[in-house]
């Protein structure tokens, strides 16, 4: 198992560190539970994985991805917001009762707005202070729309923030949202 | 890493590497004394960690020595790393005497 892990680093990494990783990573799991030991794993897979793709905290594209992460979030968040809001808007303003309008509710629209308030709640998880679940809640809300083109989840990098960046992130993101007034869509002439 | 206050991990592994050269295991071993037993850091995190310091050139590789034929690296303390520990040292004993300050200050307060 460790040496397929091992094997998912890059070539270079791998000569150069690979058995000394190996070796560490036997020592440090030899007297854990079946569960702790798949954690490990799965921490060291991550690390593998960042370190192939260049978005190890060390390289330089890691360092930006950590600055420039929580700005995503907000810009990811600010965009699904608007979404929902658009949505909500459409269901509420026109006339004829609101259960009228949800009961003609497509079911794919109504998880891809359900996947965008996902977004927004981990964005405020996330600037708010607890970066790691909230990042988690927020790509959960990303993963599974791909189609999207909008921020790879790849991008929310595992290297916290710096913590003055997040607010900074949020205000920006709300400025965001300021700018770009929100409206019911004009109702259909027919 | 900016003049903040450092991520904790990353004072820990300085911290464990402060009185001497220690390879990644025993690194990981101190860092687990030293919080007793709050942190464990797990390998992908630890090697995460090195590879950042050693970027930044708060930590460096003082030799690699062979056990049981294979190689590992024995990482130490850098100058930058040892002046960057003492700022943050003092930075954490300024705030703790802060708090006492504080403290005492509320405490008569009530009294």
């Amino acid at each position: 198992m460790n040496e397929f892990l091992v094997r998912l680093y890059p070539a270079a990494y791998r000569a150069a560190h690979g058995q000394e990783i190996i070796d560490v990573h036997r020592e440090m799991t030899a007297d854990l539970s079946r569960p702790a030991r798949l954690r490990a794993d799965a921490d060291l897979l991550a690390h593998a994985l960042r370190v192939r793709s260049g978005l190890d905290p060390a390289s330089p594209a890691g360092r930006f991805f950590a600055l420039a992460a929580p700005f995503a979030l907000a810009a990811s968040a600010v965009e699904c917001g608007l979404r929902v809001t658009r949505w909500y808007a459409g269901l509420v303003f026109p006339p004829g009762p609101v259960r009228a309008h949800l009961l003609f509710l497509d079911g794919a629209e109504c998880l891809f707005m359900l996947l965008s308030l996902l977004v927004c709640v981990g964005a405020v998880i996330a600037l708010t202070g607890r970066w790691r679940p909230g990042v988690g809640v927020a790509v959960c809300g990303l993963a599974p729309r791909p189609w999207e083109g909008s921020k790879p989840p790849g991008c929310f990098s595992t290297r916290v923030p710096p913590s003055a960046w997040r607010p900074a992130a949020g205000i920006s993101g709300g400025a965001g949202a300021v700018r770009v007034p929100t409206r019911a869509p004009a109702p259909s002439p027919a | 890493m900016s003049e903040r206050g450092m991520q904790e991990l990353a004072l820990l592994l300085l911290t464990a590497l402060a009185n001497a050269p220690r390879h990644g295991y025993a690194i990981a071993q101190e860092v687990k004394a030293i919080t007793d037993n709050r942190v464990v850091p797990r390998t992908g995190a630890l090697y995460g960690a090195l590879d950042r310091l050693l970027a930044e050139g708060l930590i460096q590789v003082e030799r690699e020595e062979v056990v049981g034929g294979r190689a590992r690296r024995v990482f130490a303390l850098a100058p930058a790393g040892r002046e960057r520990l003492e700022a943050e040292a003092e930075r954490l004993a300024a705030t703790a005497r802060e708090v006492r300050r504080r403290l005492a200050d509320g405490a008569a307060a009530t009294a």
